[in-house]
């Protein structure tokens, strides 16, 4: 499940912590699209989630004394999530669950999604299924939101997300279950609406399942 | 056995996070049980779908550079007001060397008397003297009407009753710091043979005189028959009786530089000399004074700020 760094990742944590700079870059440039992922779910608000982003960055490095060793992404990321938290008190800004003002797939209306590289069809209903998904995760409250994206979309052990949320193994555990869950009726009632390869197969043989259980 | 699995071990189950003493027992139920076989693929249908999305690109990177991180640091080296504890301390210390100071100074001045010699006492025992003088004069005179010394010690206690018995230990005060000026540089060295011998010159009869040209001081005659009989013969209750004793015998046209058989010394109250030490009893005053001044400062400091927050 977890996801293996391809260079020294404590090495390069030493190295910034020593002041190296620019091996905190390199930190930065491996975790940058997680953590902007992780402030878009919290804020749904693109250009805030990538204010927040930098300056969950910013704060990374001035606190990087303070780590002692562990995830260092569960690390990371914990401060990306106090400081989307921080955000929202700042703004009373609050999760909706509605996900239409990002889930416009329209790229001119949302230029973050401008993708200069050949469209080709699997691309396009790749998005078709992030649009889907991404309505789908706003509709699910925030805990099982989060525990969701973490484990499933970012590869995240149950331990790191324990260490990135401060929850307990169990709860860890619960959470993902019920988001699941949740997701998978989410599927079910409104599969029709995904491509045709990414419809769920289990979804005619509900009702054989409940007979049989 | 039939064990009913729950969806948080279908869903660790998938992540390879079951109890591990529970994973043969759920494999097995697995192999059974068609309805848990179909939970568990529905749910890993859901997780393959939503590793299949790749994560959103960034919409730029979030490179540091050093102006970056400086100027973020930059307001933590604003100055800093002091902070109510460091005035709140401040305050306590310097109450506490104010107090410290100032007892130090009383236990000096009660130890060494002429640490603490004030204008005021050197003007008061100046009376003292005088009338002690003028009793010696008459106890002087009375040999003259009586041959013997011990007739004349009737008649003076006949004629003064008593001298107060103060008064004699008042002189002895007096004479004290002079005893203690024997290991004082050049007046002690003056001094202190008087003051080594003058016990039993006194107690012959001799008085003790200022020499001509040390008029600075108050003069103090002193004679040991005032101090031999402060012991032994009633005395003036009070310094007004000694008054009234003394002026009764200059009614009587007794004349004391007649007959008497003096034993002279040159001896003066301290008073000059006494003058340095006092200064400098006044001048150590100042450093109580200024933590006095500075605790009172720091305290109402303290005050405004601690109304301030």
């Amino acid at each position: 499940m977890t996801t293996t760094a391809p260079w020294d990742e404590q090495a390069l944590v030493q190295s910034a912590q020593r002041g190296n700079l620019d091996a905190f870059n390199a930190l930065i440039l491996h975790y940058q699209p997680q953590v902007y992922n992780l402030a878009l779910h919290l804020l749904h608000d693109a250009a805030a989630a990538d204010d927040a982003a930098q300056e969950a960055f910013i704060s990374a490095y001035k606190a990087l004394a303070k780590f002692r060793g562990g995830s260092f992404r569960a690390w990371l990321l914990r401060i990306v999530a106090n400081a989307c938290y921080d955000d929202m008190r700042r703004h009373k800004r609050r999760p909706t669950t509605s996900w239409d003002d990002f889930g416009d797939m329209d790229e001119e209306a949302n230029p973050h999604l401008v993708d200069d590289a050949p469209q080709p069809e699997q691309v396009t209903q790749q998005r078709e299924l992030r649009a889907f998904l991404d309505r789908a995760l706003a509709r699910l409250p925030e805990d099982q939101r989060m525990t969701l994206l973490l484990v499933d979309q970012m590869g995240f052990s149950y331990q790191e997300v324990a260490d990135t949320l401060r929850v307990r193994l169990g709860t860890v555990k619960s959470r993902l279950a019920r988001a699941r869950l949740a997701m998978q009726r989410l599927l079910q009632e409104e599969g029709e609406l995904l491509p045709r390869r990414y419809r769920l197969n289990s979804e005619t043989t509900d009702h054989d399942v409940k007979r049989n259980a | 056995m039939c064990v009913m699995w729950s969806d948080v071990d279908v869903s660790a189950y998938i992540d390879g996070q079951l109890d591990p003493a529970a994973l043969p027992t759920f494999e097995a139920a697995l192999e059974k049980d068609q309805a848990l076989r179909y939970r568990v693929d529905a749910m890993r249908e859901v997780v393959t779908l939503m590793r299949a999305v790749p994560l959103r690109e960034p919409p730029r990177n979030y490179l540091l550079t050093p102006a970056m991180v400086a100027v973020k640091s930059a307001p933590r080296r604003a100055p800093r007001r002091p902070s109510l504890l460091m005035m709140r301390l401040a305050t306590s210390l310097a109450a506490v060397a104010f107090v410290a100071t100032a007892g130090l100074n009383f236990l000096n001045q009660g130890i060494s008397p002429r640490a603490m010699v004030m204008p005021s006492e050197g003007i008061a025992q100046a009376p003292i003297a005088v009338e002690v003088t003028k009793q010696v004069e008459l106890l002087v005179a009375a040999p003259q009407e009586a041959p013997a010394p011990e007739s004349a010690a009737a008649p003076e206690s006949a004629a003064a009753p008593e001298s107060a018995p103060g008064e004699g230990e008042r002189m002895e005060k007096a004479l004290a710091p002079q005893a203690e000026m024997e290991s004082a540089p050049p007046p002690a060295a003056e001094f202190a043979a008087p003051a080594a011998t003058e016990a039993p010159a006194l107690a012959a009869g001799g008085s003790i005189t200022a020499p001509p040209g040390m008029g600075a001081g108050v003069v103090v005659e002193a004679e040991a028959e005032v101090l031999a009989d402060t012991a032994s013969s009633p005395e003036p209750a009070t310094l007004d009786e000694a008054q009234n004793v003394a002026a009764t015998s200059a009614t009587d046209g007794e004349t004391p530089a007649e007959t008497q058989e003096v034993l002279t010394y040159g001896v003066t109250d301290d008073y000059a000399m006494r003058e340095p030490a006092r200064k400098a009893g006044v001048l150590s005053w100042w450093i109580p004074g200024i933590l006095g001044a500075a605790t009172l400062c720091l305290v109402g400091m303290t005050y405004w700020m601690s109304r301030r927050r």
